[in-house]
């Protein structure tokens, strides 16, 4: 059981235990919608919004799920939560924003299985959070997670100008920049750690 | 035992609570009330649900924007005016509009959703604009790759098209339902019959279709669509050069000419390029046994093969029209036909004395 | 050839359009056929979709459009016509138009590989407005090939 306070496990998810950039989870719409600044901005805050409250509600249903000894749900209860929060993003993402929405096109809803959504309420539960703790971790995650993508789409925008050698254009470059942002963001490591 | 009823039991419940809770959070939020969209100023306006796409309501209005792709995005067709209430303008519309287009508030009406009162500018004439299913009751091969297709109307029963109009027939296609713009054929005194001339286009969606049409089988198609221009003065003489399978509008426009005025003088040039590309030329020689006035001339461009015999013309249609026409006498010109034929018939006709503004062609 | 900014796309598309231009105005003369001088004369004179495209542009924005730096290089080398067009003064007016659609095509192609990159608004418009009338053209010359006049 760990007695950090929630706002430390808040900054330690976004700089320390990146969850895109120390767990390399979610890299597919990572890589796929990091080349525009303002799609960047938009994907990241839906995200981390989601990861947000999804880790929340997951911490609810997880609780309720031991209570009643059904911990062989866990898996299954977090992807619906995570599916149906989705959903009512998407809702909101197209009330207020058409212009986003059509954007962000088909990474709307593959927000559902973007696994570093699943992979913050999995860690929740491994490492035996408590609710404004699970809250703490899942917005810190999710910023992290926008942190990351805001990062990129800015340096992929910038590259643009560099002359990228012909085998490496395109997304593999893009995992090269990814590797070295991660390399940058271990020199936090000192500053707190979560485990 | 119990263990797998309670999973089940709770499993079943988690999801039938999230579908309550987003069938609730879609009532509030994707519920935008009812919309008013104004047409042309108040010349229509019609309540509709908000949350479709504009030119879903209208089209459930009965007011039918062209659109070929059916509302994919993907035609750039469904043009409408939006004056106000459209939201701004989406990435899946900017490769249709022109800059200037974007600035006069021109949008896709297949990407604009309805989302509060919305006030439209569509041409006038989109307001006659019906839906109309009828039945193929006769086809005719008239050469080796074109056919005379003539649908008789069930509802609505009658059309009120004029010469030059034409309608968009719905065909299927593996991404849904297509339309494509056709010609009417038959003149407006037979309102309840639409005929279409169709040239089979190998690998086109709506030709092949058409052609494979037999008596009986339905056919949806929305119109009449376009602007008309015939004058009404019958001392005014008319002129129709059409080439290649380009005689559908032209048809329509002689057989209502003798309809009304059986001695107004008119002449109707053809070019085709063999004599197996030739069809109508019986009729209109018949037609022009009845009324004298009428002069029918037909021009072959490709040599003849052995064996054949031909008493029309040799050459290129527009030569015809200049070997015929005498100046200076007040005349319209329609023409229908590839680009290339109607410049090159436009010059010879403002040679004869006709003003550029008494030309009427199709523009691509 | 190298290309790495939005004015070498433009100078080779340019270059290529003229090519086209003066390669119509010849077949308009060496054809044996007049069908396909009458059709390669009319294409001649409407081969200037890049001059159109460029007027609306002000000399500032033209200056920072063709400045515009691309990320690769628009490889439209698959597309062999650039390189050159050969065909016979006997061609018929079908296959005129089928070589005249594939280098609409090409064009297309060129375009779309701009537009594939992150590139500023002003060229995005541009480029977009170029491949619009491109396809536009292709339309037109599938429309006149269906019907089938020269």
């Amino acid at each position: 059981m760990s007695e950090t306070s929630a706002l430390v496990i808040l900054i330690a998810a976004i700089f320390t235990n990146n969850i895109l950039l120390a767990n390399f989870l979610g890299m597919c719409s990572f890589l796929a919608c990091s080349r525009q600044l303002d799609t960047a901005v938009g994907l990241g805050i839906a995200v981390t919004f989601v990861t947000g409250f999804t880790t929340a509600l997951n911490f609810l249903v997880q609780r309720v799920l031991v209570t009643l000894d059904l911990e062989h749900l866990t898996y299954i209860a977090f992807i619906a939560v995570i599916a149906a929060f989705v959903q009512f993003v998407e809702m909101l993402v197209e009330r207020i924003s058409p212009k986003l929405y059509y954007s962000l096109g088909i990474f709307l809803p593959l927000i559902t299985v973007n696994c570093a959504i699943l992979g913050t309420a999995l860690f929740m539960v491994i490492r035996r959070y408590n609710f404004v703790q699970s809250v703490g971790f899942g917005f810190g995650a999710g910023a992290g997670w926008a942190l990351a993508i805001i990062l990129m789409a800015a340096l992929r925008q910038k590259m643009g100008y560099s002359n990228v050698p012909r085998p490496f254009q395109g997304v593999a470059i893009a995992m090269i920049v990814t590797g070295v942002m991660a390399m940058v963001f271990m020199g936090f490591a000192g500053m707190v750690n979560i485990q | 035992m119990m263990v797998y009823l309670l999973s089940v039991l709770v499993f079943g419940g988690l999801v039938v609570g999230f579908t309550i809770l987003l069938i609730v959070a879609e009532r509030y939020l994707t519920n935008y009330g009812v919309c008013n969209i104004d047409v042309n100023a108040g010349q229509r306006v019609m309540e509709v649900d908000g949350g479709q796409t504009l030119l879903a309501s209208l089209i459930a209005e009965k007011l039918y924007i062209p659109s070929a792709c059916g509302g994919r995005g993907s035609c750039g067709y469904c043009k409408v005016t939006v004056l106000a209430g459209g939201g701004p303008v989406l990435p899946t519309e900017t490769p249709y509009l022109t800059r200037a287009e974007i600035r006069g508030g021109v949008r896709l009406a297949c990407q604009v959703k309805v989302r509060e009162d919305v006030s439209i500018r569509v041409p006038e004439e989109l307001l006659n604009v019906r839906l109309f299913q009828a039945t193929v009751v006769s086809t005719r091969s008239l050469t080796h790759d074109i056919k005379e297709i003539r649908l008789s109307l069930n509802e609505p029963g009658e059309i009120s098209q004029r010469p030059g109009q034409y309608i968009q027939v719905e065909a299927p296609s593996p991404e849904g339902p297509v339309y494509r713009a056709y010609s009417i054929s038959s003149p407006p005194h037979e309102p309840s019959i639409v005929e279409l001339i169709v040239r089979l286009v190998p690998g086109g969606v709506c030709s092949p279709y058409l052609h494979s049409l037999e008596v009986g089988d339905p056919v949806v198609f929305t119109g009449p669509y376009g602007e008309f221009s015939l004058s009404e003065d019958p001392l005014v003489e008319i002129v129709c050069v059409g080439g290649g399978c380009g005689m559908a509008p032209i048809k329509n426009i002689i057989y209502s000419v003798y309809h009304r005025w059986p001695e107004r003088v008119c002449w109707l040039f053809f070019g085709c390029r063999t004599t197996r590309d030739v069809f109508y030329l019986e009729e209109f020689k018949d037609l022009a046994r009845k009324h004298p006035n009428f002069h029918v001339i037909y021009a072959l461009s490709d040599p003849l093969g052995p064996n054949e015999t031909w008493d029309g013309e040799i050459g290129f249609v527009h030569l015809s029209v200049d070997k015929h026409l005498d100046a200076g006498i007040e005349r319209q010109a329609f023409l229908c036909g590839p680009p290339p034929m109607i410049e090159a018939v436009t010059s010879v006709l403002i040679e004869k004395g006709l003003r550029e503004d008494d030309i009427f062609y199709d523009k691509f | 050839m190298a290309i790495t900014t939005v004015a070498d796309v433009l100078q080779r598309a340019a270059e290529f359009e003229k090519m086209l231009a003066e390669y119509y105005d010849g077949l308009s003369r060496s054809s044996t056929r007049e069908g396909v001088r009458m059709l390669a004369n009319y294409m001649s004179r409407h081969r200037v979709r890049m001059e159109e495209n460029l007027k609306n542009l002000s000399p500032a924005q033209l200056a920072r459009v063709r400045g515009e730096p691309l990320r690769y290089d628009p490889q439209a080398a698959d597309c062999r016509c650039f390189e050159g067009v050969t065909l016979s003064p006997e061609a018929s007016a079908s296959q005129v138009l089928d070589a005249a659609i594939t280098f609409d095509e090409c064009l297309v192609r060129l375009y779309r590989q701009v537009l594939q990159q992150p590139v500023a608004q002003e060229v995005k418009e541009l480029f977009e407005s170029l491949t619009r009338a491109e396809e536009r053209d292709e339309i037109e010359l599938k429309k006149i090939k269906a019907m089938d006049y020269f």
